[in-house]
């Protein structure tokens, strides 16, 4: 029998997305939406494409997405996970077609938005941010994902089963895998 | 048996010393920065319009697909008209008899680009300024 997957979901998040699913009301919720939302969804892109203007280019279709496609939202995860799905994946398409685009490899193309940062204006780290970015930015994709969900996101490996669809056992061990790399990396390349 | 070191660590601290410098960089975890009043100008109302001028596009797109479609199959029913084969069959011959083009091949209609061809009520008019002759007139 196929039942549907339920989700607590506050009512305040029951309200918005009624009103998100309603012709009269969807510009109003959508503009608190974006309002709710969009520091979170920035960094989480900003993350993967480390650049400020590549970001800006991917939530805005981010957004363009959210708002075509929330009446198929199936309300099967919270909406902050929809939507989090989202950024992922035109994160990653993003940089799929920037590989195609300029002939790449993911390891060239890595190489470079590392090296960029050092001239990014919207870049307030030093050496060491930008090591640990290049050590994470080389990660596997799943491993990648999931330590930035978990470091930086604090957010739950069930959360981050939901947004990547992989199993909550399978994401612990990525998890791991990738906190040990970065942890060797630093301590073999840093003295602190 | 003596002991090897003599000074002594917190509990657990070897475990966690690896913890401890992700710990540590985990205070200047919020290295990316924007520009100023970048998230106050995200506008939503932007992002509605450029949905909407995208739907207006899309259906822009389609709307005119669908009209090239119909004017070119407006084109070709016109062309296999059976008035205009007539009148070129008729011109063709004319040419032909009159002016001695047998072997020359010559392929005339309407669109032909060596031609220039007018129709003034039922009288046909074909121009050709590179050929000997300048026009010919059909009543």
């Amino acid at each position: 029998m196929n039942r549907k997957k339920s989700v607590q979901v506050s009512a305040k998040e029951k309200e918005l997305l009624q009103r998100l699913k309603n012709s009269k009301s969807k510009d109003n919720a959508f503009r608190e939406l974006v309002n709710q939302s969009k520091k979170n969804l920035y960094f989480q892109i900003r993350r993967l494409l480390l650049n400020h203007e590549d970001t800006n280019d991917v939530l805005q279709n981010v957004y363009l997405k959210i708002y075509r496609s929330i009446q198929k939202f199936k309300e099967e995860s919270k909406l902050s996970t929809w939507m989090y799905r989202i950024a992922y994946n035109e994160s990653i398409n993003y940089l799929k077609s920037k590989e195609k685009k300029y002939f790449f490899s993911s390891e060239i193309m890595y190489n470079t938005m590392i090296n960029n940062l050092r001239q990014d204006p919207y870049f307030d780290g030093d050496e060491l941010d930008i090591k640990l970015q290049g050590i994470i930015a080389k990660l596997p994709p799943k491993q990648k994902l999931v330590f930035q969900m978990k470091y930086y996101d604090d957010l739950k490996f069930k959360e981050i089963s939901q947004i990547i669809g992989t199993s909550v056992g399978a994401l612990k061990t990525s998890y791991h895998l990738a906190k040990n790399k970065i942890k060797k990396e630093i301590s073999e390349n840093q003295t602190f | 048996m003596r002991k090897s070191n003599s000074f002594k660590v917190p509990e657990k601290y070897f475990e966690n010393i690896d913890f401890e410098i992700l710990e540590k960089l985990k205070f200047k975890k919020n290295v990316f920065t924007f520009p100023q009043n970048y998230f106050e100008n995200i506008d939503s109302e932007k992002i509605i319009e450029k949905e909407r001028s995208r739907s207006f596009y899309r259906n822009l797109l389609i709307t005119s697909t669908v009209t090239m479609c119909l004017m070119i199959l407006l084109i070709l029913n016109t062309f296999t008209e059976k008035e205009f084969v007539d009148e070129t069959f008729l011109v063709n011959d004319i040419l032909e008899e009159n002016f001695d083009y047998m072997n020359q091949n010559i392929i005339i209609n309407r669109y032909s680009s060596n031609y220039i061809y007018q129709n003034y009520d039922n009288q046909i008019i074909m121009s050709n300024f590179d050929s000997d002759f300048d026009y010919l007139t059909i009543d």
